[in-house]
């Protein structure tokens, strides 16, 4: 079959819908779909690819960067472990994305229950796992996020740390938001 | 709400609505028949389509209470009750035309949305005909917001095939048959993405935003295929094939390289079957015969059964 779509925004949907990867380009916004719904759908089945461990290769800095403002935690907080991954793995490092900060201090915020706060310690993870490819003003902009509002201890480390992990949250979002919406 | 309750309700209300027993505000009723559609709508099927009767009472109840006029509202009623196998007042379409006129307009998404599962029973009965004059009665306006926005208020009640045959319905080509598209719904299958995008597409044209709604039930779509179903229903895109390459498990197309391809830049972006795609395919893709996957039979002795 040929589908041939005009519309840039029908194409971002197409692959979308077709678990297709959407790499870097000058081409791509650096902005999501306006209606906050469509944004957090675009999202949802995005980084499911990454949460289900179909994505090897990281090549989408821009869109996952986009889903940084996301006002959903889980969004924003998944799509920010893969935003470091994905940048740590490129040898020529773009400039942080003007949400980082602010989803790292999202991600790290006192108010959060503990079990999201522990969330935080993978994105930490792969910060330190890549801090020394990162770029000073990567690191600064990630400090600036965690120590904003990260006043208060963090959790400690508990068995149950697995099933905390970001990517079980979002299955769970996926479900609550989603799955069980449409039947 | 079991069917022989919501039946009850249904008979009684515009008996005591229409004597004044009872008054209330056109959203009330409304949302009275809404709700007793929407929790029966989740059980329709082929083996079970809709209650004919309970389609019957929720349309007289919903014409009832958008008539202004008094005289009118007991000639509703009494078509409802004097014969009521004839089921008068669901095969009379002409009966919603009104509506729109005679009621104020920040309740028409909500009579939309009533009238859309409507038509979603009617297909399910097979009636075709009957759905495609109230489908045409609905939006005769043409406002593909306000009808994509009361298609999504209700999908989450509808089984998939509810939403996906009524949005495509939406976004037809003006010269497209609806007959055949109401028709040919149970054959989609897996396709009915790609006729959305498609038609969708056509009217959008490359610059205009498209509606979040139509979007929203495009994506919605796409949860209920699996990868190996989602590879049938796009094949690949092949756009660039020197840079294209498939992922160990056949399915995900990945890009590698110098050369990306940017579905935004590109003027088109194709999607090809598998067997054109040359070149950059280490793994050839697997051969899947999902087409007729979801090729309901049709029964045409069924056809207008109500």
């Amino acid at each position: 079959m040929n589908l041939e779509l005009k519309n840039h925004w029908m194409r971002l949907v197409a692959r979308v819908a077709a678990r297709l990867d959407i790499p870097d380009g000058p081409g791509l916004p650096m902005w999501l779909f306006h209606d906050h719904r469509v944004h957090n759908m675009i999202a949802a089945l995005s980084l499911l690819r990454y949460t289900e461990e179909e994505v090897t290769h990281y090549t989408e800095s821009f869109l996952l960067a986009s889903f940084l403002e996301s006002q959903e935690l889980v969004i924003s907080s998944v799509a920010l472990e893969y935003y470091l991954k994905t940048i740590i793995s490129y040898s020529d490092l773009p400039a942080p994305s003007c949400y980082l900060s602010a989803a790292v201090s999202a991600s790290f915020n006192f108010i959060l229950p503990d079990h999201q706060l522990r969330m935080g310690w993978t994105l930490f993870g792969s910060f330190i796992d890549g801090f020394e490819q990162l770029s000073v003003e990567w690191r600064r902009t990630f400090a600036e996020g965690f120590f904003t509002l990260s006043r208060q201890p963090l959790p400690r480390r508990r068995d149950t740390w697995d099933q905390l992990h970001p990517r079980v949250s979002f299955r769970g979002f996926l479900h609550e938001n989603i799955s069980t919406k449409w039947n | 709400m079991h069917r022989e309750e919501s039946l009850w309700l249904l008979s009684t209300l515009p008996e005591l609505y229409s004597n004044g027993r009872l008054s209330g505000k056109e959203s009330f009723w409304i949302e009275i028949c809404l709700a007793i559609l929407l929790n029966d709508a989740p059980n329709w099927n082929d083996a079970d389509p809709p209650d004919i009767v309970l389609l019957d009472a929720v349309v007289t109840l919903a014409a009832m209470s958008c008539s202004p006029d008094r005289t009118n509202r007991l000639g509703i009623f009494t078509s409802s009750r004097e014969h009521p196998w004839l089921l008068l007042n669901v095969r009379n379409p002409n009966l919603i035309s009104g509506w729109f006129e005679d009621t104020p307009s920040y309740y028409h998404k909500q009579l939309i949305s009533l009238l859309f599962l409507v038509i979603h029973a009617l297909r399910y009965r097979r009636s075709y005909p009957l759905a495609i004059q109230y489908f045409n009665i609905i939006t005769a306006k043409g406002d593909l917001h306000l009808y994509s926005s009361a298609l999504t208020a209700i999908a989450p009640s509808m089984r998939h095939d509810g939403p996906s045959t009524i949005a495509l319905m939406l976004v037809a080509p003006q010269a497209q048959d609806l007959a055949s598209t109401i028709y040919n719904s149970w054959n989609h299958g897996d396709t009915v993405q790609e006729e959305l995008l498609k038609n969708y597409d056509d009217r959008l044209g490359d610059s205009e935003n498209p509606d979040p709604n139509v979007l929203a039930i495009v994506l919605m779509l796409s949860k209920y295929l699996s990868p190996v179903e989602i590879f049938s229903v796009f094949g690949t895109i092949s756009c660039n094939p020197l840079t294209a390459s498939y992922s160990q498990s056949g399915l995900r197309l990945n890009t590698n390289g110098n050369g990306y391809e940017r579905p935004w830049q590109s003027s088109t972006l194709v999607m090809k079957q598998s067997n054109e795609c040359t070149g950059g395919c280490a793994t050839p893709p697997p051969t899947i015969g999902l087409s007729n996957r979801a090729r309901a039979p049709m029964i045409p002795a069924s056809y207008n059964r109500s």
